[in-house]
């Protein structure tokens, strides 16, 4: 390798540095129906938003956005479903390049 | 950052940071089908965003049902899609299970977990970094889940693959909806069609959806779990 930091383990040889082109720099643990958070680090323009749904039984989630001012994630009611709201959603913030 | 460890590379792409949130190789598991049946006259996989082909499988589908906590923790999927298979997921269920359609009988299938969430090294050699909260962030006893991108990215190789348990959300005004389950076919090694949940027969598939993420792939070293 040609920089970075490498660890030899008993079995092999890790590169703990290397071809990771992409970074989780916020996870938001949504139990409620509505709310924000601020998620520091993160750009809409150059990553995503990958959801693990925790639900159930409800294969829909919130209706969400990102303000990338104010590095703000809002969360609500789904737009398209009217009832039985999910509030067990993790939202991990994925950035591609820096 | 104020303290802790940053790699950068020669681009000066930040590479590891003690403040990101890492995911790490739990275990490699295998999935034997829960049952099977014809392949729905719905799967379609279309070829979007890049045109307007689609693929509509044939044959047999097989149904896994695979655990989504291990040791009392939320484990994350990343199933080997070899290229000619497709792979769809739905929500979890009441029993435990996230339910994926295959048309693979049997799913080598790794369980990730957030190295927070993981036992600490037992090991007596390699190096432990923790973020300001204490907790671990770099683990040497589990290979870390290097995460290449999102399945509406272009040349995707990566073998493994994590695919949201989502028919529906919505981003903004609608303009950033998903419409899931998500599901990918690898019709080539660099290239994956992508099933739409609610974009089938004669609709097209528009640019609202660019923003569509259905999932993650990623490279995983496997050699030691």
């Amino acid at each position: 390798m040609a920089y970075g930091i490498e660890i030899a383990t008993t079995s092999s040889t890790k590169n703990i540095s290397d071809s990771s082109p992409c970074r989780v720099v916020g996870l938001v643990q949504v139990r409620s129906v509505s709310g924000s958070q601020v998620v520091q680090g993160f750009d809409s323009s150059k990553g995503f938003i990958y959801i693990d749904n925790l639900h159930e039984l409800y294969y829909w989630v919130h209706s969400f956005s990102f303000d990338d001012i104010t590095k703000t994630f809002t969360w609500g009611p789904n737009d398209y479903i009217t009832s039985n709201d999910n509030d067990n959603v993790d939202y991990y913030f994925i950035m591609q390049e820096d | 950052m104020s303290y802790g460890i940053e790699i950068k590379n020669v681009s000066n792409k930040t590479v590891f940071s003690t403040e990101d949130q890492f995911f790490a190789a739990l275990s490699l598991n295998y999935s034997s089908y829960a049952s099977s049946r014809p392949v729905s006259n719905g799967s379609i996989f279309y070829e979007w965003p890049h045109g307007g082909g689609y693929v509509r499988p044939t044959g047999t589908e097989y149904i896994h049902n695979i655990p989504y906590t291990s040791n009392g923790k939320r484990v994350i999927h990343f199933i080997k899609v070899p290229v000619g298979s497709y792979l769809t997921a739905s929500n979890a269920d009441a029993s435990g299970n996230i339910q994926y359609i295959s048309d693979q009988s049997n799913l080598a299938v790794v369980y990730a977990q957030r190295v927070k969430d993981m036992a600490g090294p037992t090991s007596s050699y390699g190096a432990v970094c923790y973020n300001a909260n204490g907790d671990i962030c770099y683990n040497p006893d589990h290979p870390l889940v290097h995460i290449q991108g999102g399945v509406n990215n272009d040349n995707i190789s990566s073998e493994w693959y994590s695919l949201q348990n989502v028919r529906q959300a919505a981003f903004g005004n609608g303009n950033w909806r998903f419409g899931n389950p998500a599901g990918i076919l690898r019709d080539s090694p660099t290239t994956i069609y992508r099933y739409l949940y609610g974009f089938r027969g004669s609709r097209v598939v528009g640019p609202e959806l660019s923003y569509q993420n259905l999932g993650l792939h990623a490279d995983i070293d496997t050699s030691i779990l």
